[in-house]
């Protein structure tokens, strides 16, 4: 293959890929970049979430929290308490109403007032369940948006191949005094060139979902060491806040330093409570570092931390902060949002470049010819 | 605008079909979803005189909005339900031996409080449920 053969390949299966799955790749970068601000805007629109005043993370009312649960909505199933990324949000508790429906309680992580009870299906909810699955059952939607990987990864690759010199165009200006299809052809390389490092790290981490979709997930954190003792409820009958303030204590004594973010109730009576959270290890879900606490006894079974985990554990926790861009805060998730919509802008202006290029030719009526036309080596060059 | 739109369009070829089908689906989805299964939720059997009798529910239940529920009954005889809260939209099932009635219940407009479905029959005698506390 000479080079002028090779280059149209790469500019064939970069305009191919970035056109021919332009709608629904589009619908998936512009959901996933809202999700990125999703809990925000729950945040904006629902009151109950929003918590009065600043609580670092030794002051939250545990064990307040979940006495005005057990008192509040006595007859529903708490599965877990958590304390959300920010401190501007109330505590979460996620339960299960007598009539098995999800739905979530906000508390005053302070005095652990109970402040209100919303419908699971929110906009975080809407947007990740659309942007992840499709809305679909997920071992049928993950597959189909991580897939996408694919497709992105080699359009990326082959972006930079028929880019030639693309070193020399990071600060090149769009020409906007020129017709639409030239200024947009030049935003197009520019914002390409800026996020590409974005794209890559979206496309790999997008790899890794399908891969684990694929069978290839990690395996389930180290278990307690010691068994539960045995009890008739899932939590014992007079487990009380007070309870759960010492159990938090007894974690926090267990792993020093750690900041608690979840605290997942028992389900079943051989199973312990778990209180997970942030410590040392970078890069991770506060579920990295938990401990596991008898309910009945409040003896600790056992710990592990996020610097504990195997290589593939490792990776897998990596990923969602990575892709979601939550690990630094409001900061990282700003950059991640504005990347987002410049990676979004990229699949519409390359499709604004190829019907532009191809619009004399368009008959909107007809389908349009997909083989008959070849581009030539300007337009190579132009894109 | 409409024109760059339609180029878009046809310039996807047949795979903007693909394309669509998948948006379509995606988006008829998230009107539909349930954060509830759709199954028959059992709150369990209340002996009434000489029968036992079992309420159920399937979907959501919200204050003032109707809901489905289900009674069943292991032998016949006229059992009146409705919830302490709206007593006046009680209904009269009847059953002439071992079964189960499909019913609509409208949901009190508390959210203060657990609400309770009550079941009575001729000779006086009265169960009842805890559905739990509603919310909005």
């Amino acid at each position: 293959m000479n080079k002028k053969s090779r280059d149209l390949f790469w500019y064939k299966t970069h305009s191919w890929l970035g056109l021919k799955l332009s709608l629904f790749l589009t619908f998936i970068l512009i959901t996933g970049t809202i999700a990125v601000f999703s809990l925000e805007i729950d945040w904006l629109l629902t009151p109950e979430m929003r918590s009065k005043e600043y609580v670092s993370p030794e002051q939250v009312a545990w064990g307040a929290a979940f006495d005005s649960v057990t008192e509040e909505y006595s007859g529903y199933e708490l599965v877990g308490i958590f304390r959300l990324h920010d401190s501007w949000f109330s505590l979460q508790g996620i339960a299960i109403t007598p009539w098995q429906e999800s739905v979530r309680l906000w508390l005053d992580p302070l005095d652990g007032e109970f402040l209100g009870a919303t419908s699971w299906y929110n906009v975080q909810r809407f947007f990740r369940s659309m942007h992840r699955n499709l809305m679909m059952p997920e071992r049928t939607g993950t597959p189909i948006v991580s897939f996408m990987a694919i497709p992105l990864t080699i359009s990326l690759i082959a972006g930079f191949i028929i880019y030639k010199k693309f070193w020399t165009g990071f600060f090149k200006r769009p020409r906007f005094d020129r017709k639409l299809r030239v200024w947009v052809g030049d935003f197009h390389r520019l914002a390409g060139l800026w996020i590409s490092w974005f794209i890559a790290l979206i496309a790999i981490t997008s790899l890794w979902y399908f891969v684990e979709e694929l069978g290839g997930n990690s395996p389930p954190f180290p278990p307690p060491a010691v068994r539960v003792e045995e009890r008739q409820y899932s939590l014992p009958e007079n487990f009380t806040g007070a309870d759960l303030d010492a159990a938090v204590g007894k974690a926090i004594e267990e792993l020093p330093g750690l900041q608690v973010r979840r605290i997942l109730f028992p389900s079943f009576s051989e199973d312990p409570l778990i209180i997970q959270g942030d410590l040392t290890a970078t890069l991770v879900r506060p579920r990295a570092n938990g401990v596991y606490i008898d309910p009945l006894n409040l003896e600790t079974l056992g710990s592990y931390r996020g610097e504990d985990l195997n290589y593939h554990t490792r990776i897998s926790e990596a990923a969602d902060p990575l892709h979601f861009g939550n690990f630094g805060g409001i900061t990282s998730k700003i950059i991640w949002f504005i990347f987002g919509l410049f990676m979004t802008s990229m699949a519409l202006t390359g499709a604004v470049i190829y019907t532009k290029r191809l619009g004399d030719k368009i008959k909107p009526t007809e389908e349009l010819p997909t083989r008959s036309r070849v581009a030539t080596a300007e337009e190579i060059q132009l894109l | 605008m409409k024109q760059a739109i339609k180029s878009w369009w046809y310039s996807m070829g047949y795979w903007r079909w693909l394309n669509a089908l998948i948006l379509l689906t995606a988006i008829y989805l998230s009107i539909i979803f349930e954060a509830v299964p759709n199954d028959w939720v059992e709150y369990g059997f209340r002996s009434l005189g000489d029968i036992e009798v079992q309420f159920s529910t399937r979907g959501g239940i919200r204050p003032g909005i109707k809901f489905n529920g289900k009674i069943e009954a292991t032998g016949s005889g006229s059992i009146t339900i409705g919830f302490r809260q709206n007593l006046g939209e009680a209904i009269s099932l009847d059953f002439a031996g071992p079964g189960s009635q499909e019913i609509s219940l409208i949901a009190p407009e508390s959210t203060e409080h657990q609400i309770f479905l009550m079941a009575s029959n001729e000779s006086d005698g009265l169960v009842r449920w805890n559905i739990g506390r509603l919310y909005d």
